[in-house]
């Protein structure tokens, strides 16, 4: 009986062995500990027992949890095995610092960066100071070249008089000399601004300087046959060349060696370092300025004069080089014509497919780095950036610049970034009231400036929610860059709203001729606020890239809003929930307008007349009154404006204008009540 | 002697053109103008009056 159930136990323990081994081969990929989970069926298959007796000896091993799910028996169990102990206090033995200086102590990331900084602010401080030095010796070599050379030409034009010499005694060498000092005065004149034409200091050692007397020795002077040698007297003028960027003593031997006999060794040195200093010269000259003629003295520093006159050299120097074929110019930068890298017909190809397959404005760098292979690291990068620029600006034809200052994109010529339910034309017609700054101001745009920065506040009219627009008026130019081409139609921006996580393509259409500006692209980000909304715009670090910031309301509003029904065709009041900051002045709602309730757009041709929305808006909104004897309409200018904006745009100062023109008697304004208009049907 | 009015002279522009050249970057026309400057200023105090 006891062998019998050691039998049976080890029988058990082989299978409960082979049963692990049968489960683990599917846990092959689970950690260690993981729950392995097999049906009995299966489990007694691939073993070939009985899954009664399986489950029997499973049963009793507790290593197994049995489980029962719709009727199936599952038997799981804990993969085996042992995980390594977490190393805790681990460190780095064979780094740079262990290996290669015993000395390094740890840096962390933020002291390894103001190393950094202070070293490049060392460096750069050092470099400046090296040019500033290298400038001053030049410029004081330069004087001090020029004053030993006329104080020479001085000195030897009074000695032959006085001693009756004449230029052949001097002989053609000295003036040779002289020449050549001059020359060189000349070349230093035109190089001592370009720091890589800087050369070494040429300062003179008094002991050089003294150079010449030894020269002048008693010995010397006593041999007749080397005085008169008229080349040898005129060698000292070159010996004596370092004295010139000191003092006017060199020219001393010239006079002194052949004229005076050995009784006289030495004695003219002496009065020549008593030349007296050139006489102050004249440097004022006269420049045309808008005040008229200014006087100016080149005495003074070159930076206080340009700080000064700077815009008149400028002017002076754009009329000069303006109409020189030399220079070509992109942007406000210039360059030599000579200079600027070439582009093929396939070069400019390749730049026309990648705007078509990219439907997009793309910068010039995108062009360089994707098309050209070139990196702003390069030393060409900027040469090449220009030539780019300036070559495809020739062809007008074929691209169109939509680029501000430092950010220059373009276009595929009649691309079309923004399809509108508008044409361009008849937006820009639309806003050709902006075109008169007394009519332009006074709108939906305000400049602010709060900590320093200029920020655009908008409030936005149903027509621009209804066609994606911000007009172009007063207050959005002087926020947005103007335009850097003098015939560029649009510049595009990319507008970013944090709030939505949406960033957009936008294009300023630049006002031209007869029609005015506008920025066109907001419909989608329109679709998140309600007309009379207010947000705000601010600009960013980069020239073409702006914010886009609304007020939200802590809690929901809900207000009946006019829409339009495109399937009835006409306006109508739905209930809108919104939380966004408006004015409640330029909020039609149906409390304040009931009777816009089921009106209907206006004819284009109805449209285009600003006295036809006006005389609309007043019979939609006005009061019936009694004015001198007849009935007429009255309503408030406030009132009025933002039904006027829902046809056609207006500003505050061209609606006043309007309805105070004489041009439109039927229209006056109260003359006791500011801001209460009357209409007069009657007085067409 | 009456002041000279001040004229940009073709040396002016030479020099200038050759200031560009090795300085191998286009500039603006203010740096160009600073320059300039500078050109006027030698040629006077190297000519003197």
């Amino acid at each position: 009986m006891t062998k019998t159930i050691s039998k049976v136990i080890a029988a058990d323990v082989g299978l409960v062995e082979r049963t692990i081994a049968a489960m683990l081969k599917r846990a092959t990929l689970l950690p260690i500990g993981a729950k392995v989970t097999a049906e009995l069926g299966q489990l007694a298959a691939a073993l070939g027992v009985e899954p009664a007796n399986l489950a029997a000896t499973l049963t009793a091993d507790d290593r197994f949890q049995h489980e029962e799910r719709g009727g199936t028996v599952y038997f799981s169990t804990e993969k085996p095995g042992r995980t390594a102990p977490p190393v805790a206090d681990w460190k780095p033995t064979h780094n740079f610092a262990s290996r290669m200086s015993t000395t390094a102590t740890d840096v962390s990331s933020e002291q390894r960066q103001e190393i950094s900084e202070q070293y490049a602010a060392r460096a750069s401080a050092n470099r400046a100071a090296r040019l500033r030095a290298r400038e001053d010796a030049l410029r004081a070599e330069q004087e001090s070249l020029r004053l030993a050379t006329a104080a020479a030409a001085e000195m030897l034009a009074g000695q032959s008089q006085s001693s009756g010499m004449d230029d052949d005694l001097l002989g053609n060498d000295f003036y040779a000399s002289i020449a050549s000092i001059e020359a060189d005065a000349g070349d230093l004149t035109a190089d001592s601004f370009i720091p890589t034409a800087a050369t070494p200091s040429l300062a003179a050692s008094p002991v050089e300087q003294a150079t010449p007397v030894e020269q002048a020795t008693p010995v010397e002077q006593a041999s007749p046959v080397e005085q008169a040698s008229p080349v040898e007297q005129a060698t000292p003028v070159e010996q004596a060349t370092p004295v010139e960027q000191a003092t006017p003593v060199a020219p001393t031997p010239v006079v002194a060696v052949p004229l005076t006999p050995p009784t006289v060794p030495t004695a003219p040195v002496v009065p020549l370092v008593e030349v007296p200093p050139t006489p102050a010269r004249n440097l004022t000259y006269l420049l045309d300025t808008a005040n008229g003629q200014q006087t100016l003295d080149f005495a003074n520093n070159a930076d206080g004069i340009f700080a000064q006159y700077g815009s008149e050299f400028t002017n002076l120097l754009r009329r000069s080089i303006s109409d020189d074929f030399r220079f070509v110019s992109f942007a406000g930068q210039w360059y030599l014509e000579d200079m600027v890298e070439r582009f093929s017909k396939g070069d400019l190809r390749k730049i026309k497919d990648y705007l078509a397959e990219t439907n997009d404005a793309l910068s010039d760098r995108a062009f360089l780095a994707d098309l050209f292979g070139k990196r702003p690291e390069q030393a060409d990068y900027e040469v090449w950036r220009f030539s780019l620029n300036y070559r495809l600006l020739k062809e007008k034809k074929e691209f169109e610049f939509v680029g501000v200052a430092d950010e220059r994109l373009w276009l595929a010529n009649g691309a079309t970034l923004f399809p509108q339910k508008r044409k361009a034309s008849e937006l820009g017609q639309d806003y050709r009231f902006l075109e008169e700054p007394s009519l332009s101001g006074d709108g939906f745009n305000v400049v602010e400036e709060v900590g320093g920065k200029q920020r655009l506040r908008h409030t936005l009219t149903y027509y621009e929610y209804e066609n994606g627009l911000i007009p172009y008026d007063e207050a959005a130019k002087q926020f947005f860059p103007g335009p850097v081409m003098d015939d560029q139609r649009a510049a595009v921006f990319r507008f970013e709203s944090p709030q939505l996580y949406l960033s957009f393509l936008t294009e300023l259409r630049f006002s031209s001729g007869n029609r005015g500006g506008y920025i066109v692209g907001l419909d989608e980000f329109y679709q998140n606020l309600v007309p009379g909304a207010t947000f705000v715009l601010e600009a960013t670090g980069r020239a073409n890239v702006y914010t886009l910031t609304y007020e939200r309301l802590k809690g929901s509003q809900e207000e009946r809003l006019l829409q339009y029904d495109e399937r009835r065709a006409r306006y109508i009041f739905r209930p809108v929930v919104f939380n966004v900051q408006t004015d409640p002045a330029a909020l039609i709602t149906e409390a304040k307008y009931p009777r816009l309730e089921s009106s209907h757009k206006l004819e284009e041709a109805e449209r285009k007349k600003p006295e036809l929305i006006l005389a609309n808006a007043f019979e939609s909104i006005g009061e019936t009154v009694e004015r001198d004897g007849h009935s007429a309409l009255m309503t408030l200018l406030d009132d009025l404006l933002p039904v006027v904006n829902i046809e056609r745009p207006f500003s505050r100062a061209y609606l006043r204008a309007l309805m105070s023109s004489s041009q439109y008697p039927a229209f006056s304004a109260d003359s006791e009540n500011e801001g209460v208009y009357y209409y007069n049907p009657g007085k067409k | 002697m009456a002041d000279e009015v001040i004229k940009v002279k073709s040396s002016d522009i030479e020099k200038l053109i050759e200031w560009l050249r090795r300085g191998g970057q286009p500039q603006s026309l203010e740096e160009m103008s600073r320059h300039l400057v500078e050109i006027m200023r030698e040629e006077a105090t190297s000519k003197g009056r």
